[in-house]
């Protein structure tokens, strides 16, 4: 499949998905229309003394209200859907466009910044669904002795939790993601016995999705995103988890190559 | 042919570079992101034909 033949799929689809939702939204009014029509009539007409043909005509009226009141809540999940599908889309297009502003010199902001508060920050905003979930986002580089992981930048993680963090790379989840190179998600931790709840962090973590940090064929480090609530990623937050994954690559890369360029030069 | 026209810049892009600058929260760029969003959708919504 070619690329001009996956952007006209995935237009396809989500045109469908609009008109889907139109179709389902005239058929609502119709049935609604005649639903409450009916209704009226036919309690006028029991109110006057009901009859066994009057009563199972109220019934259905009643059926076609509930089938009415069915569709629309179909519709609404479809728009809410592509809300989120467009809320998602439009902050990895910001985030990728501003990367390159600052690598071309148009935006004067330090990378670790852009990643902190252009991406980490309100993809934690996003991606937090419900008031008590915590949801937690950090980047874990090697030290340089190859063993131990830092954390040199976050978002929902406290300032001495990173400061402190130091963990074996071998005793982490994240180890998957750094040595296989693919991205590894965890849907509830839990059941993995491998597992140890990090006794430094303020919240628990049930679910994890760790993403590597690619530069060429060169693993960086890894992405990882944490949640107090198991299962808490579903498929179109996990492609948007992925994409941000993507840039951060690339941000992170040049800010390593840049800060290798610095030492050398000195 | 039709006469090309640029695609209108949209509030939460404004919003993103204030957003790198510090002059505003993340909060308040998400808010203007999902605005964007839902202002997005119910213009396709508009704009594409019933399919039959």
């Amino acid at each position: 499949m070619t690329v001009g033949d996956q952007r006209k799929s995935v237009a396809t689809r989500f045109r469908n998905e609009v008109a889907h939702a139109l179709a389902v939204d005239v058929t609502k009014r119709v049935v609604y229309l005649i639903g409450v029509s009916s209704c009226g009539g036919l309690g006028l007409l029991i109110w006057r003394g009901g009859s066994v043909p009057a009563w199972t005509l109220a019934l259905a009226c009643l059926a076609v209200v509930a089938l009415a009141l069915t569709l629309r809540m179909r519709a609404f999940r479809y728009l809410a859907a592509l809300e989120w599908h467009e809320t998602y889309s439009g902050h990895v297009a910001r985030a990728l466009d501003a990367l390159q502003r600052i690598v071309a010199g148009d935006i004067d902001i330090p990378i670790p910044h852009y990643i902190e508060a252009g991406i980490l920050e309100p993809a934690r905003d996003l991606i937090t669904d419900k008031p008590a979930e915590h949801v937690r986002f950090s980047i874990l580089l090697p030290r340089d002795d190859g063993a131990r992981w830092w954390m040199p930048w976050s978002a929902g993680h406290s300032i001495t939790g990173k400061a402190k963090y130091d963990q074996r790379i071998v005793d982490t989840l994240s180890r998957h993601a750094y040595e296989s190179g693919h991205a590894q998600h965890w849907p509830d931790v839990g059941v993995d016995s491998a597992f140890r709840q990090n006794p430094m962090a303020s919240h628990e973590t049930s679910a994890l999705l760790s993403l590597p940090l690619r530069w060429g064929d060169q693993t960086l480090g890894v992405f990882n995103v944490v949640s107090s609530e198991s299962h808490a990623f579903d498929p179109a937050e996990e492609t948007y988890i992925t994409s941000l994954g993507a840039v951060i690559s690339v941000a992170v890369g040049i800010h390593l190559k840049d800060q290798l360029h610095h030492a050398g030069s000195e | 042919m039709g006469t090309p026209s640029p695609i209108p810049q949209e509030k939460s892009s404004r919003e993103y570079e204030r957003l790198l600058k510090g002059q505003i929260d993340s909060k308040q760029y998400v808010k203007s992101l999902r605005e964007d969003a839902r202002a997005r959708v119910a213009r396709v919504a508009k704009q594409r034909p019933i399919a039959t």
